[in-house]
């Protein structure tokens, strides 16, 4: 066991020691991190779009790291990203108030909605804003998945909370801690309520999944861009970010999932930006 | 504060959270290492104790499946309790008990392979002399277990550590839930992995400090029993 263990130790150190060695050996191109969010990775979007990318400006090579908003902002603050892809407003804005980013883009946006059995126990349906919705959930303590873990999703759910002015408190109220695909899963097979942002659930058909709620307008899920000031890779972080709300990445961004989903997955936001 | 000080402070202050976190990873481990100890012992001293044919294929297949990837046992568990899934009318998915059943399939081979190892090297002589003195089949296995009885504590001390280090089929079963705010399904290394990507690195180190020392406690155990008891 000692044996083992001291083994394993030597070689995780040489895996390690590799890795770094190849991370250090690419001079052709510059690599920079982008911190983004499971929502966008399991939509399906971010590997054609970071693709498309490296096809325009193939000077630059993008290293994805898809953790929850939370965690991506905090992997700016610590230096380790260099770009942030995020759906967290509240966050995003107190970290450019804190003065650690160049700059913040509206991307695109795409809604949430509440999914659930078709059977509908808590009957949203007919409920008419989010909060009731959420409200008639917690009275008939229907089943209900939270994320649990500090992204962008997450937060907004606290908030529908809050607003309702209702607390999930009870057995009903499940918490995953992980991301969003996962957490589709987990509602589908205890047949429970969960507010997710639709183009992860198009992407991830469940057929025991019903979008039940979508016609609040507030349910809308903006999706910012901010290269970190000070990043080890600032021009490129820049140049991504510069990239991502030109014409080409907003073209890309409209169409994508029409010809499958007969609908485009994000809209753009309502005026065109320019880089400051 | 840096955050191993900062973890530090915590294990000082435990709150009611972490202290559900310890106490479901050291159920879990503790159900299934007690299954796999009622598997992995006694197919380990039949197959280190007899002869026959297809002995070898079996060896073969005990010693791969140590080898066996967590994620893929947790990733055939979760296709066969899912609803839908072989065992799916069962309702255990995202259950303790689907934890259990995910890691038995793990620390069975770990248990029978170290069993078997020690049962093997016991004196040729020894199983000819008890049946000599007229022992009875259940009087053998007994002399074999007195004989090996520290390596059997050391196989069931190193499957207890290889299941409560285990992450990859406990979040897949599991779901690391908690269910109206109190802990469910979240063990000590399912939590490192959420409290790494919320960014609380100190809590995640909180509970990696807790698995190191426990992984360190089990070796302590292990390299008594061998150096302080030699196996004939």
């Amino acid at each position: 066991m000692k044996v083992w263990v001291t083994g394993a130790l030597i070689v995780a150190l040489i895996v390690t020691a590799g890795g770094c060695q190849s991370s250090a050996s690419t001079n052709a191109t510059e690599k920079f991190t982008l911190a983004s969010t499971t929502s966008i990775q399991d939509s399906g979007l971010l590997a054609p779009l970071t693709a498309l990318f490296e096809k325009d400006i193939p000077h630059y090579r993008v290293a994805v790291v898809a953790v929850g908003s939370g965690e991506a902002i905090q992997l700016a603050r610590a230096g380790d990203a260099d770009v942030l892809l995020t759906h967290s407003p509240e966050d995003e804005a107190r970290f450019m108030r804190d003065g650690l980013g160049v700059s913040r883009q509206p991307v695109m946006q795409s809604t949430f909605v509440i999914a659930g059995p078709a059977s509908d126990p808590a009957h949203i349906r007919q409920t008419s804003t989010v909060s009731e919705a959420f409200t008639s959930i917690l009275k008939t303590s229907s089943k209900f998945i939270s994320r649990g873990d500090g992204s962008g999703t997450h937060k907004r759910e606290q908030k529908i909370w809050r607003s309702a002015g209702v607390e999930p408190k009870g057995d009903w109220y499940i918490s995953t801690g992980q991301g969003q695909g996962e957490s589709l899963d987990v509602a589908a097979q205890q047949d429970a309520y969960i507010l997710t942002d639709l183009p992860t659930l198009l992407n991830n058909p469940k057929p025991r999944l019903k979008v039940l709620f979508d016609h609040d307008p507030i349910l809308v899920n903006p999706y910012s861009v901010i290269p970190v000031k000070g990043a080890k890779h600032l021009a490129a972080a820049i140049a991504f970010a510069n990239w991502i709300t030109g014409t080409h990445a907003r073209s890309f961004i409209a169409s994508f999932g029409k010809s499958r989903f007969a609908r485009g997955l994000f809209t753009l936001p309502a005026k065109p930006t320019t880089h400051a | 504060m840096s955050p191993l000080s900062e973890a530090f402070h915590l294990l000082t202050h435990l709150d009611p959270y972490m202290i559900s976190v310890i106490a479901v990873s050291f159920k879990v481990s503790a159900a299934s290492l007690a299954l796999s100890m009622l598997v992995g012992l006694p197919v380990g001293i039949a197959l280190g104790t007899t002869r026959f044919a297809g002995r070898l294929g079996f060896l073969i297949l005990v010693n791969s499946a140590i080898g066996l990837p967590p994620v893929v046992v947790g990733l055939v568990t979760f296709l066969a309790l899912r609803s839908g899934g072989v065992f799916g009318s069962a309702g255990l998915l995202y259950t303790p008990t689907a934890m259990v059943i995910a890691q038995v399939p793990l620390a069975v081979p770990l248990i029978a392979g170290i069993t078997m190892a020690a049962v093997s090297s016991l004196p040729r002589g020894l199983i000819l002399q008890t049946r000599a003195f007229g022992a009875n089949r259940i009087q053998q296995i007994a002399a074999i277990v007195r004989h090996s009885r520290s390596s059997l504590v050391a196989a069931c001390v190193a499957g207890f550590a290889a299941t409560i280090s285990e992450v990859g089929a406990i979040l897949i079963t599991g779901g690391n839930l908690l269910i109206g705010g109190r802990n469910y399904t979240r063990t000590m290394t399912t939590a490192i992995v959420l409290e790494t990507r919320l960014g609380n690195f100190a809590r995640a180190l909180a509970f990696g400090i807790i698995l190191i020392a426990i992984i360190v406690v089990v070796n302590i155990i292990l390299t008594r029993i061998q150096v302080g008891k030699p196996q004939r």
